[in-house]
């Protein structure tokens, strides 16, 4: 390297006029050169025995199995110097169960099950699926509003309850602001519809056929209306962690406990000796979670995956934190256990993911934000499914801030352009990556948003939503679902509840159920598994026929 | 709202003083406050399912706002003292006998900035900041510790939380294990997912061994000077 190595000395070995730079690395040596501090402390004990109950004592409350003390003075005593040896110490005991929980650990002495699931050869052409979840309930008639509707003008309806008035613009979108698409659905009160200005992605794919929506549609257990919607309909309706939950889960009455429609999914495609991986780029989902004792569902940050214990102080030690978290006995703790699974598992499917990862890189320039490095890792790791051995993949990736009580204009404006951008690069990379017709992203948010203004230019939690779907493969460029054409809460109105909140006509299972098919979900036990409520809306969901070109 | 036609709330501004007032009582002299506070308490001190005997003992002492341990008491005697119900939590015998350390359902996962705290409290972590002064941000010297963007590399970061529902869901089950089998609360196990459990670990040994910086996946940010273990460009030297 260019700089050589002295104590307390300082050294010019490239031309900086500022001398106080110190140009010396930071590394394993007691020396802690790039930091603001570090743990000094000095150790009581001498011998090695001595030290490991003294960090035993110190982390675990001396919870420290004998066993893995055993390992640690085993790995540790290669280290002469005595810092070098306290250091190795804390960090094997920062790897132990009895550090990451309070309970008493004792191994059984067999070595911890590794999944080995192996990859069964399969000629069916590669789908993909991308769950795009908006966080905070997406104010959805920004997104599809009315156009041009006749006899009924839904469009002046829609102004009205949205605030216009003699004092206030309201907060509607106005037909001059809207990108104007053909409803193409004569169900449909209006002929055409207005997009958001600041999404012209969705109008361009709308156009080519790639894209649709499906209106007024919401999490529901069976058709309801305004006089029986609470009591058939069990779920916290206006709450955000009840409805995103439920949303994702879409098994109101938990036939299936715990799991997600991408987790069922994955379940069932395995069953079928279909392999498929599922990825969250965005923290543990419910809509990911399968069976338990099915394979977890990957969890991944946009940046990737970084190094696992880059530069290890001793040989072989990840062999050796193997080892520490080796099968523990039945009644061994249950916590210790848990993160002693959860530790292996990772260092696993780190390992191999990383490998994979590293490998690829995409051609497309993907825009600074959350939600563009969340789909630019979905391309990625889309790159990679050969190498995977997998036929199938779902991904979840999210995008908050929608929860907009107040100034939603503004805010949607900012939102939609990040949104906006972030779909085009992801379309554009799909495309070159010659997968456009076997992707499909589809849209939900927790629930639509008053229709009826608040006093902070906002609006608050309703329920029935728009929303959309996009791929290569959709029978795009329509509007399906029923667009409301009243409002206004009313004897006469079977779905209009206060301050302009819909009661859903059709069910997310609507989209879901043609999307799952297409994904190779067939009628019967496996749809039945899948979307345990959809029997409940007979001619209200669409089938791969429907949807799909 | 106030002084509407057909409005259900009061009209005057004293009488809706008093409707908020006897709201607020209503709320919180609720029957499942006192259970409800109780059992997260127990679950941030260690106690994931905290057993129903332990609970009551400690709604109890929520509610009378009296708890007595060994001779001592602790509390004022009236409604919704949290001196009563810290002191029983930490003192109950649910939370002291060394016999539930047998119990392999007993106990709880360890919280990540819990875990870091111990290790820095522990090992005795002490600042070397340098006494030459630098060049403006981001080291000054009044910094004593400095963890960054700890949401991302732990899944935690003191007082920020990501939502109203905090780091941990209450009555989270792990989706593997002897706890999905018992159906036991691990809510710790939330964020127990591989990018961040590589997130801490890496964090704590680059701690340990190089220190507090933002060497290979540290938890404080790029100090301004020196750089890591076999690097040495005109990026980290500060040199245009």
């Amino acid at each position: 390297m260019c700089c050589p190595h002295y104590h307390y000395i300082l050294f010019d070995c490239v031309h900086v006029a500022h001398l106080e730079f110190c140009f010396f690395s930071s590394a394993d040596d007691g020396l802690y050169y790039r930091s603001i501090g570090h743990l000094a402390r000095v150790p009581a004990g001498t011998t090695i025995a001595e030290l490991v109950s003294e960090v035993s004592l110190l982390l675990t409350a001396g919870r420290l199995s004998q066993d893995n003390r055993d390992t640690i003075e085993a790995a540790c005593s290669s280290e002469t110097d005595h810092d070098a040896q306290f250091r190795c110490i804390q960090q094997l005991i920062v790897f132990s169960t009895e550090f990451h929980s309070t309970n008493k650990m004792e191994k059984s002495g067999e070595d911890r099950a590794v999944d080995t699931t192996t990859v069964v050869a399969s000629t069916e052409p590669y789908k993909g699926l991308v769950y795009l979840y908006i966080s905070g309930g997406l104010d959805s008639f920004h997104l599809l509003a009315p156009h041009t509707c006749a006899p009924i003008n839904v469009y002046e309806r829609f102004r009205a309850i949205r605030g216009k008035n003699s004092l206030s613009e309201g907060i509607g979108m106005k037909l001059d602001e809207m990108l104007v698409i053909d409803g193409n659905n004569p169900d449909q009160p209006c002929s055409t519809f207005g997009i958001h200005p600041n999404l012209p992605i969705l109008q361009t794919l709308y156009n080519d056929g790639d894209a649709a929506f499906i209106a007024n549609a919401g999490l529901m257990a069976e058709p309801v209306d305004v006089n029986n919607y609470r009591q058939m309909t069990p779920v916290q309706l206006f709450a955000h962690n009840a409805m995103n939950r439920n949303t994702q889960k879409e098994d109101i009455f938990d036939e299936f406990v715990g799991t997600g429609v991408q987790g069922r999914i994955a379940d069932v495609l395995k069953g079928k000796d279909m392999p498929v991986n599922v990825f969250s780029i965005s923290g543990t989902q419910a809509v990911n979670v399968g069976e338990p004792g099915g394979a977890a569902p990957f969890i991944l940050s946009s940046s990737g995956l970084s190094d696992f214990n880059k530069s290890p102080s001793i040989s072989d030690m990840n062999t050796v934190i193997r080892s520490l978290n080796n099968a523990t006995r039945k009644d061994s703790g249950f916590f210790a256990e848990t993160f002693a699974n959860k530790l292996s598992e990772a260092m696993t499917s780190h390992e191999q993911l990383k490998a994979e990862l590293d490998a690829v890189d995409v051609s497309t320039v993907f825009p600074d934000s959350g939600i563009a490095a969340q789909l630019k890792m979905v391309a990625q790791l889309m790159k990679t499914r050969e190498s995977r051995g997998v036929v199938r993949d779902m991904f979840y990736v999210e995008q908050g801030g929608y929860d907009t009580h107040s100034n939603m204009q503004i805010n949607l404006v900012n939102k939609f352009t990040e949104l906006n951008a972030a779909l085009e690069a992801f379309v554009a990379e799909v495309k070159q990556q010659g997968l456009w017709d076997s992707v499909t992203l589809v849209q939900f948010s927790e629930f639509a948003r008053t229709l009826d203004p608040n006093t902070g230019n906002g609006s608050d939690h309703a329920w029935g939503a728009n929303h959309f779907h996009i791929g290569g493969g959709l029978a795009g460029g329509k509007v399906r679902g029923l667009y409301p054409d009243d409002f206004v809460q009313s004897p006469s109105n079977p779905i209009a509840l206060s301050r302009g909140r819909m009661v859903p006509t059709y069910p997310w299972d609507a989209m879901w159920k043609g999307t799952a098919t297409w994904f190779g979900i067939e009628e019967g036990p496996e749809m039945d598994k899948v979307l345990p409520m959809h029997s409940n809306f007979p001619g209200k969901t669409y089938s791969a026929a429907d949807l799909y070109v | 709202m106030i002084g509407e036609e057909n409005s259900y709330t009061e009209q005057n501004m004293i009488d809706a003083q008093y409707e908020t007032d006897a709201l607020l009582e209503h709320l919180v002299y609720h029957d499942n406050v006192a259970p409800f506070l109780t059992t997260r308490i127990m679950q941030r001190f260690g106690v994931s399912n905290p057993s129903p005997r332990y609970v009551k003992t400690c709604v109890e002492a929520f509610k009378t706002g009296l708890y007595t341990s060994s001779g001592t008491s602790f509390g004022d005697s009236s409604y919704g003292s949290l001196e009563a119900l810290s002191a029983c939590i930490v003192l109950d015998r649910e939370a002291t006998d060394e016999a539930l350390y047998e119990d392999p359902a007993f106990g709880s996962l360890r919280e990540p900035i819990i875990m870091v705290m111990n290790l820095l409290r522990s090992m005795e972590y002490s600042n070397t900041l340098p006494t030459v002064g630098l060049d403006g941000p981001p080291l000054a010297e009044f910094y004593n510790v400095r963890l960054y963007k700890m949401n991302e590399k732990i899944g935690q970061s003191p007082h920020d939380f990501p939502s109203v529902f905090s780091f941990f869901l209450p009555e989270y089950v792990p989706e593997a294990g002897p706890a999905l089998s018992a159906q036991l609360a691990a809510p710790e196990a939330t964020i127990l997912d591989m990018p961040k459990i590589i997130g801490i670990q890496n964090g704590m040994i680059s701690l340990i061994k190089y220190g507090l910086s933002d060497c290979n996946d540290g938890y404080a940010s790029y100090p301004g000077y020196k750089w890591c273990s076999g690097k040495c460009d005109t990026n980290t030297m500060g040199i245009d």
